[in-house]
């Protein structure tokens, strides 16, 4: 067994946990993220409107904070082979003036975060008024630019596909690279402990807090459509930071499922069997011990998926011992066939093979006909064998 | 076979007794051409592979308009091959330019499927590699990525171009950037509302391909109508060359028409047409013709479909042979194509439908059509009549009249029917409605610029949609600046987009078996209503409007369910008052409100009543536009009217309402379905006697408008109708029969006292339009003389 080198994951996650320790004291901006931005320490050209923004442009606003954390030093290559290092990932989140999509919803705020040395940089732009698009679109071109891939959550479904259709609509050339979407991950690896992944959830249940100052999803395209139309922010702020703390639960995120994979699953639950199957997946080995401690804990299925990748390795022995151990507690069909195809193929012990075939046969289970099929076919086979 | 029977139909005197006309048109050559020169081989071997080696001359034509970059409107009859005259030119320019594109749009589903499998045959047939994709509501999501990237022709319809595509157009850049062919299949559906949100579907498409470079090429197919070349023009807003010759052979055609047997000559009720189609198909059937009959509504055909079975399986046992089936929106789509393939390969014998197949669905030839009631147009007669007859054999198309006035007017004027050409396609693209909810679904694809075009007084629409604070004007530009999808608001049709399933849990069955759209359901599926299936019949359990569902039971009955429709009216706005023809009228906007209260139970073959319920459902609500007659002042019909009793002043309102309606379509050239009559012997908002005139669509199509501009030809037809009527005291072809008083379709039988008035209905009516009408000859008698 290989797992045994993962041993050294929890202090590592740990680490990345601090990622949201703040740099500095500041303004106490959101709440239960704990969110303390920073003086970005860029000139701020003075728009009364947005205080702690940098305008750029006559629609078009910039503004930088960091956190405290320590990056992440070696990297989990599996989710994506472009990202080498820290700074070749951008996590990203946008917010957008419409909720379904198409060629009218457009993105008004675009935020981004990136490693930095030890801490986590998140840069934001905004755009106050439609007519800033194409600057607001070759910002964003900009800032994606620097990085080679793209961490989101749920920007796979949505927001890749409205950046994608912003470039297009605004004629600027644009290639969206290769995307880590977290929910598909955070899916996998909690659907069946939560229900919901949504990235509220992956908060309260996973990073291990709720945020208490918080704008709807759905409001959002109302606030900035009003602040458009009356040139006030009103509620743009509370935005603002909804968009922060969704990126650095992005990146959060990113650090514990990092840390799953890296063999440390002492800070959160996780379905180990789709963990397990995950890692093996990705050919790390360590992916072995996680199905066994599941099987261990009495997931029958995760000694099924076990067994099976045993078998892939032509592991014969540990397999079968698997199957038999199935086999004496539960009706698995799967295990009496595989045991049943053992003993045919490898062993040739007949008897064993064709007591095996019956025995599953009188469960009498609710088997389509191929599956009842296959069993009669086996069932002959075997008996002519013992004939002959 | 078809000849013996047209024979021995007319050898039959009592058959005969009641055909008003006959009418022979002979049969006709096809004009060949050769396939042109420059065709791709691969595609002349997969011509050659279904047996065509020469082409129609129209084809050719068609051919040659659009290799030379001319969008072209193809006039073409069932069945006269205008599905080669755009596959031809289409595949040889998909396969010249590896790049090109195309967009095919068929007004329904079924017609889509139907083109992609013909064109699977030539694509697949001939190895030409060309990826034809559907792309409607009912592609998985799996394959609509492929679609949009990789389909060469995309096959689909207005509604999933206007909710579906348009909207989205980044992700359709590939296809849109080489957008070289637009064919618009069945151009003479998109008449009315319809062909109005057409025109706008059009603009914004040829504005989303501008966008991205691309000018297409329109090549568009049109069924006989008055009017194509006008139609297609304002609908794509640019020139095309119309090529309406049409080189392909046809069959010698006999054209009945046919009137039942009056069986109240005093009240002038005639035999049912019902009861009298159901005759003559089983007849046809039983003589071995392939027969199809059109109904003209969804629970004629149930019925038509259901006598006619029960009349055979009085002649023949099951074994016999004869399969006839109903055929009818709401089927499920497996339903359907079962029964489309059923009448190609010829397991179905006799099918009696709805107008759903008066559209191209290929079901191949059938022998016979017999149209019960006169479908309301001209067009749809011959389109109708058309599924009748393969290239070059005999056929017969047998319209049965029912007692409605508009039928009795067509079966005894034959000449009329023969003669006239058929109904022009209007629309009005200017339509205040339609073009604000184009114009959010337009901007929300593409900012506006300042100036720039999309019908007339885009900026006054743009600024009345920026002060509802969907629309924003910043910089020189008007902006979309909601967070709603406008399209998914905007039905193109007139029903909402929202249908009801409807569920059988018989037996504690959970399954779905149609459905039906809202304002149907309302009308159709109440509760204990009887809904009729594939000739099964059910009972409504429970009509569940806020989930959309309706559960039914199987059941059986030995009646069919009608609701009682109760409209009333409230004038919104008055725009202006005028005179015309001689009466006060005025023009403006009202609200519609129809509430089906109570139903009929009508036991079949006989149509007796036995009995009445209560439905509960909400009102629909209708902004639309009305022309009102005001019947007060100094004009000669209000004199004549004020003269009337007061008995007749409320008979003549009423029974002129059902006369204006059915006259009036013959001169506006519409559906009388299209327009709405409500009376008032003293209307509570203009304080006189009214009757409003009004159009069936929300915001209006025209017809108000064209109601009062040949106000003075429609009530001289009115009174050469009811004078020229051989009826004693008004009949369903005049003025309405007192049992059946058509205005309110299914209203409570007119009760003793309304009986005892209606004696002298018609004379009142034929007076007082006598008196109008000598007024008008007189002032325009003047005008002449002077």
């Amino acid at each position: 067994m290989t797992g045994d080198e993962a041993g050294v994951g929890p202090s590592r996650t740990r680490r990345r946990i601090d990622f949201l320790r703040p740099v500095t004291g500041g303004r106490d901006s959101a709440g239960g993220a704990g969110l303390t931005a920073a003086s970005s320490g860029l000139p701020l050209e003075a728009d009364p409107r947005f205080p702690d923004w940098k305008r750029e442009g006559e629609y078009l606003y910039r503004r930088r904070q960091y956190f405290s954390g320590r990056a992440v030093e070696t990297w989990p290559g599996r989710f994506s082979p472009e990202a080498q290092e820290p700074k070749d990932l951008v996590f990203y989140d946008t917010e957008t003036t419409g909720l379904s999509g198409g060629a009218g919803t457009v993105i008004f705020l675009f935020g981004a975060a990136w490693c930095e040395g030890p801490d986590l940089a998140v840069e934001q732009l905004f755009l106050s008024d439609f007519p800033g698009e194409p600057e607001f679109l070759l910002a964003v071109r900009d800032l994606l630019g620097r990085h080679r891939a793209f961490v989101s959550f749920n920007g796979k479904t949505f927001d890749s596909h409205v950046l994608l259709a912003r470039f297009r609509m605004n004629r600027i050339p644009w290639e969206p690279g290769p995307q880590i979407d977290l929910l598909h991950h955070a899916r996998r690896l909690w659907r069946s402990i939560l229900g919901t992944c949504s990235l509220r959830a992956m908060e309260s249940h996973v990073l291990g807090f709720t945020r208490e100052l918080d704008v709807a999803g759905e409001d959002i395209p109302l606030v900035w459509l009003e602040s458009a139309r009356t040139g006030r922010p009103g509620s743009l702020p509370v935005v603002f930071d909804h968009n922060v703390m969704d990126i650095v639960s992005v990146a959060r995120l990113y650090g514990v499922i990092g840390g799953l994979l890296e063999g440390d699953r002492s800070s959160t639950r996780v379905d180990e069997r789709a963990l397990g199957t995950w890692l093996i997946r990705t050919g790390d080995e360590s992916g072995t011990t996680v199905l066994e401690q599941a099987y261990r804990s009495g997931d029958t299925q995760a000694g099924i998926a076990l067994a099976l990748h045993h078998k892939r390795r032509h592991e014969w022995a540990l397999a079968a011992a698997i199957w038999e151990e199935l086999l004496e507690g539960s009706r698995s069909l799967m295990a009496a066939i595989e045991l049943a195809k053992h003993h045919e193929h490898r062993t040739h012990r007949y008897e064993t093979a064709l007591d095996l075939v019956e025995r599953a046969a009188s469960w009498n289970l609710p088997l389509d006909t191929r599956a009842r099929q296959e069993i009669r076919r086996r069932r002959e086979r075997l008996k002519r064998k013992l004939g002959s | 076979m078809l000849t013996d029977i047209i024979g021995s139909l007319r050898r039959d005197p009592e058959f005969m007794q009641r055909v008003s006309h006959w009418e022979v048109v002979p049969a006709r050559d096809g004009k060949y051409a050769d396939i042109p020169p420059g065709v791709d081989p691969r595609i002349r071997s997969a011509l050659a592979a279904r047996g065509i080696a020469r082409i129609y001359s129209h084809q050719l034509a068609s051919w040659n308009e659009v290799r030379a970059g001319r969008s072209v409107v193809l006039v073409s009859p069932t069945a006269s091959g205008k599905t080669l005259a755009y596959n031809l030119p289409v595949l040889q320019a998909l396969l010249e330019d590896p790049d090109a594109r195309a967009l095919y749009l068929f007004p329904t589903k079924a017609l889509s499927q139907d083109q992609q499998s013909e064109l699977n045959e030539v694509v697949l047939g001939g190895e030409i590699p060309v990826k034809v994709f559907t792309y409607d509501g009912d592609t998985p999501g799996s394959i609509r990525i492929s679609a949009r990237d990789e389909g060469r022709i995309i096959i689909t319809n207005p509604d999933m171009l206007h909710t579906g595509i348009l909207p989205n157009h980044p992700k359709w850049i590939k296809a849109l950037s080489h957008l070289k062919y637009v064919v618009i299949d069945e151009m003479h559906s998109y008449r009315g509302v319809f062909g109005s949100h057409m025109t706008s579907v059009i603009r914004r498409l040829k504005r989303i391909a501008r966008f991205y470079g691309a000018e297409p090429v329109f090549i568009c197919c049109s069924a006989t109508i008055g009017n194509p070349h006008e139609l297609a023009t304002r609908i794509l807003e640019q020139p095309a060359t119309l090529v309406e010759e049409n080189g392909s052979p046809s069959g010698e055609r006999h054209f009945v028409l046919y009137n039942p047997p009056l069986v109240d000559r005093v009240q002038g009720i005639r035999r049912s047409a019902v009861l009298e189609s159901q005759r003559v198909a089983t007849r046809l059937l039983k003589a071995g013709v392939k027969t199809i009959v059109f109904a003209r509504s969804r629970v004629r055909t149930e019925l038509i479909a259901t006598y006619i079975r029960d009349s055979l399986k009085n002649f023949y046992t099951d074994n016999h042979g004869i399969t006839v089936q109903s055929y009818r929106g709401g089927y499920l789509p497996n339903e359907r194509r079962a029964i489309e393939k059923g009448l190609r390969d010829g397991s179905i014998q006799g099918v009696v439908s709805t107008n759903a197949l008066e559209l191209g669905i290929d079901i191949g030839g059938l022998d016979a059509s017999i149209l019960c009631g006169f479908p309301g147009t001209i067009a749809s007669s011959w389109q109708q009549a058309g599924r009748a007859g393969r290239r070059a054999t005999v056929s017969l198309s047998i319209l049965i009249a029912s007692s409605s006035p508009t039928d009795q007017f067509v079966i005894q004027h034959p000449e009329y029917f023969f003669s006239r050409s058929p109904e022009n396609g209007y629309i009005d693209p200017g339509n205040l409605f339609i073009q604000t909810d184009q114009l959010k679904c337009a901007v929300f694809e593409l900012p506006f610029e300042d100036g720039e075009g999309f019908g007339e007084g885009v900026g006054d629409v743009l600024g009345y949609l920026s002060e509802q604070g969907v629309v924003r004007h910043a910089a020189g530009k008007w902006y979309w600046s909601d967070r709603s999808y406008p399209a998914e608001n905007v039905s193109l049709r007139t029903s909402t987009p929202e249908n009801v399933v409807i569920v059988d849990t018989t037996r504690g069955r959970d399954e779905v078996i149609g459905e039906m759209d809202l304002p149907s359901a309302k009308l159709l599926v109440f509760d204990h209503a009887i809904y009729i299936h594939l000739g099964d019949q059910f009972v409504v359990k429970q009509l569940d409007l806020e989930n959309r569902r309706c559960f039914v039971e199987e059941a059986d009955t030995d009646y069919w369910t009608d609701s009682i429709v109760k409209t009333d009216i409230k004038v919104l706005a008055v725009d202006e008052e005028r005179t015309a023809a001689g009466t006060r009228a005025a023009l403006g906007d009202i609200l519609v409100r129809t509430q089906a209260t109570k139903f009929k139970k009508l036991k079949y073959h006989t149509n007796e009543n036995i009995g009445y319920g209560d439905i509960t459902l909400p009102a629909d609500e209708m902004h639309t536009r009305s022309a009102v007659l005001l019947l007060d002042g100094d004009t000669a019909p209000a004199r004549a009217f004020a003269a009337l009793s007061d008995t007749d002043r409320g008979i003549v309102i009423q029974r002129l309402g059902v006369l204006l309606r059915t006259v009036a379509p013959v001169f506006l050239l519409c559906d009388p379905r299209d327009l709405g009559v409500s009376e008032r012997v003293r209307d509570p908002h203009f304080q006189a006697p009214c009757l409003y005139v009004f159009d069936q669509y929300p915001g209006g199509i025209g017809l108000s408008e064209g109601f009062l501009a040949n106000l003075p030809q429609i009530v001289s037809g009115a009174r050469q109708v009811v004078a020229s009527c051989p009826c004693e005291n008004g009949c369903p072809s005049c003025i309405g029969a007192p049992e059946m008083p058509p205005t309110a379709p299914g209203t409570v039988p007119a009760v003793a006292a309304e009986h005892q008035g209606f004696a002298t209905a018609k004379a009142a009516v034929r007076g007082f339009l006598d008196t109008w009408t000598a007024a008008l000859e007189a002032a325009s008698a003047a005008v002449t003389g002077r």
